[in-house]
């Protein structure tokens, strides 16, 4: 990537933070630090890596797109809109009565949305079907599954981790948003779930590390998936919950509260400079 | 009706190229067969029932039919929540597939018993539950199932012990939510979901032999139900008796009880489900059917006394 390509992308992620946050305390919704953890990724894979079409979401051979942590859809939402899957306007219907925006992911119809998810643990099983089907079908498309690192605790994220291994599913791609950080507390103390990469590799993967919030380092993740032949791809994207306004960076209450009127004047004041 | 029901899938196999079969290592003795004619379409994703929920949803998405075949206390119960949000929530042409149900592996105890999958399975909108009675019900379910777009559950249960497996003396004519006559009868009405069928046939040899006069129904869909059809068998005020191996709680019984009562009907409907509680024993599955007051001879007493107490 060129530098001004970077700075076109880092540019992105400031406005997109802007609208997040607008969304998010027009709606009086949570997750805004979930939202900014895996924003960066999802600029990246939207606008260099899925084989997509916008004006025809549903084709057959799209690369599939899971977030499997669905309740940062407020991020996904705001990409989607951008790369014109819908108009912009949309957006502010996040979280309002009767809107298909729901504040986490749920094939409602909206357009680019691949799976209901949010309850833990179930993006990947559903995302390894679809890959599955994929070699069935002798179909090209890839399946991109965006997981927490609070699903590692699920055992059903193990059970398709272990499944997809065995079944060389070189066409799944999973991505680790981990940014350290669960439901009550620090990954760390409550369950820890380390060493990550080394989990997937004993289940039949490959893995990478890479810093999730730096374009640099996610191309250098993406350059040439699947990382091996016949295994399925696990990127360990290292994050920051609350990535891009300072007050919000590594703070669990981000994950809950939502952002009052001088909270978002300052984070709008900090993400226009 | 494992079989029937191996043989059934077999031959909708060949005709319809979307049938994918995703067990979660269940079928020995019943799917090799399946296995070694279709090894492309017959995935065994160990015994991991979530994650095996989640891969019949994202195959569904894909455009296969997927028949997900496991132990019924485990398809409905161990990853009821991805039942419910992967596949439900989604109206995927999923079909779940509950072998050795109610009280099949006897021996087994509480963790093999499936006695509550019918009622999680119905509190799940889009969901049609189908429980066949004997062969020709199940070969009958196993093609309505895949009749419409949409998630099923297909109770697979024993039929007797003996060699005799058919109830219906000719292929009945199946309909989603409809009864079927086996005999018609004025002074009550029995009316038998999935395996208690034959149970069903002795009580109404036992109620013959008292000169009671009952209808006997098979009524091999839970959900959804015709209702006109399943009031009118309550004509004449005749009390409705529902016998189901299943808890007495939100089985067919539970569903018809409904009906009536969100119409306010003044008809009596008798569940005869399994008693609700865990039974911390083994034993054959007449044994424990029995001890859950659940043989003809208790029924057709019972019956016997409603009759007289009736005015």
């Amino acid at each position: 990537m060129k530098k001004e390509e970077i700075n076109l992308l880092k540019k992105k992620g400031k406005e997109l933070r802007k609208r997040i946050i607008e969304m998010i305390f027009k709606a009086r919704a949570s997750h805004l630090g979930s939202a900014y953890s895996v924003l960066d990724i999802l600029i990246y894979l939207y606008n260099f890596i899925l084989k997509i079409d916008p004006k025809d979401p549903k084709n057959k051979t799209r690369d599939r797109f899971i977030l499997s942590k669905g309740w940062g859809a407020s991020a996904l939402y705001a990409v989607l809109a951008d790369r014109g899957f819908f108009s912009k306007n949309k957006l502010d219907t996040y979280c309002v009565n009767g809107s298909k925006f729901v504040g986490i992911t749920t094939m409602s119809g909206v357009p680019g949305i691949e799976a209901t998810t949010g309850s833990m643990g179930h993006g990947l099983p559903v995302g390894t079907g679809m890959a599955l089907a994929g070699k069935k079908m002798k179909s090209k498309h890839r399946v991109f599954v965006v997981i927490s690192d609070g699903e590692l605790d699920e055992g059903s994220t193990w059970e398709a981790i272990l499944f997809a291994g065995h079944n060389n599913l070189d066409n799944l791609i999973a991505i680790v948003d981990y940014n350290k950080w669960q439901s009550f507390g620090r990954t760390k103390e409550v369950l820890n779930i380390d060493p990550v990469p080394d989990k997937f590799l004993a289940f039949g993967w490959e893995a990478i590390e890479a810093d999730g919030n730096n374009f640099t380092s996610l191309e250098k993740a993406f350059a040439r998936i699947p990382l091996k032949k016949n295994k399925p791809t696990a990127i360990i994207a290292h994050t920051i919950k609350g990535k891009g306004v300072s007050f919000l960076e590594d703070r669990i209450e981000w994950h809950y509260k939502y952002p009052n009127e001088s909270d978002l004047k300052a984070a709008l004041k900090e993400l226009s400079k | 009706m494992r079989g029937t029901f191996v043989k059934t899938l077999m031959e909708m196999m060949w005709k319809d190229k979307s049938i994918i079969v995703v067990t979660a290592d269940m079928g020995y003795g019943t799917f090799e067969g399946l296995r070694d004619k279709f090894p492309d379409r017959f995935i065994n994703a160990g015994v991991s029932e979530a994650n095996a929920a989640g891969i019949s949803a994202g195959l569904a998405m894909n455009g296969y039919t997927v028949f997900f075949y496991a132990q019924a206390a485990f398809v409905t119960l161990r990853c009821f929540e991805q039942v419910r949000l992967d596949i439900a929530s989604n109206n995927l042409n999923v079909k779940l597939v509950g072998t050795s149900s109610g009280f099949t592996l006897s021996q087994y105890g509480v963790s093999h018993f499936a006695l509550e999958d019918v009622a999680a399975m119905r509190s799940l909108p889009n969901m049609t539950v189908l429980c066949p009675g004997d062969l020709y019900e199940a070969e009958q379910v196993t093609k309505l199932a895949c009749s419409f777009k949409g998630p099923a559950y297909i109770r697979i249960g024993r039929t007797n012990s003996g060699p005799d497996e058919f109830i219906h003396l000719k292929k009945p004519k199946l309909r989603i939510g409809e009864p079927i006559f086996i005999k018609r009868g004025n002074m009550a009405t029995i009316i038998s979901t999935g395996s208690m069928l034959f149970l069903a046939r002795e009580l109404a040899d036992e109620l013959k032999n008292k000169k009671i006069d009952a209808a006997l129904i098979s009524l091999p869909t839970v959900k959804p139900l015709n209702v006109r059809k399943v009031l009118n068998l309550f004509k004449n005020k005749k009390i409705v008796y529902v016998l189901e191996e299943h808890s007495m709680i939100g089985g067919l019984g539970s569903a018809i009880s409904e009906l009536v009562a969100d119409r306010g009907l003044s008809y009596r409907v008798v569940r005869m489900g399994t008693a609700d509680k865990f039974l911390h024993v083994t034993g054959s599955r007449e044994y424990l059917i029995g001890l859950c007051g659940l043989t003809a001879k208790k029924i057709a007493a019972r019956i016997e006394r409603d009759l007289k107490q009736k005015p």
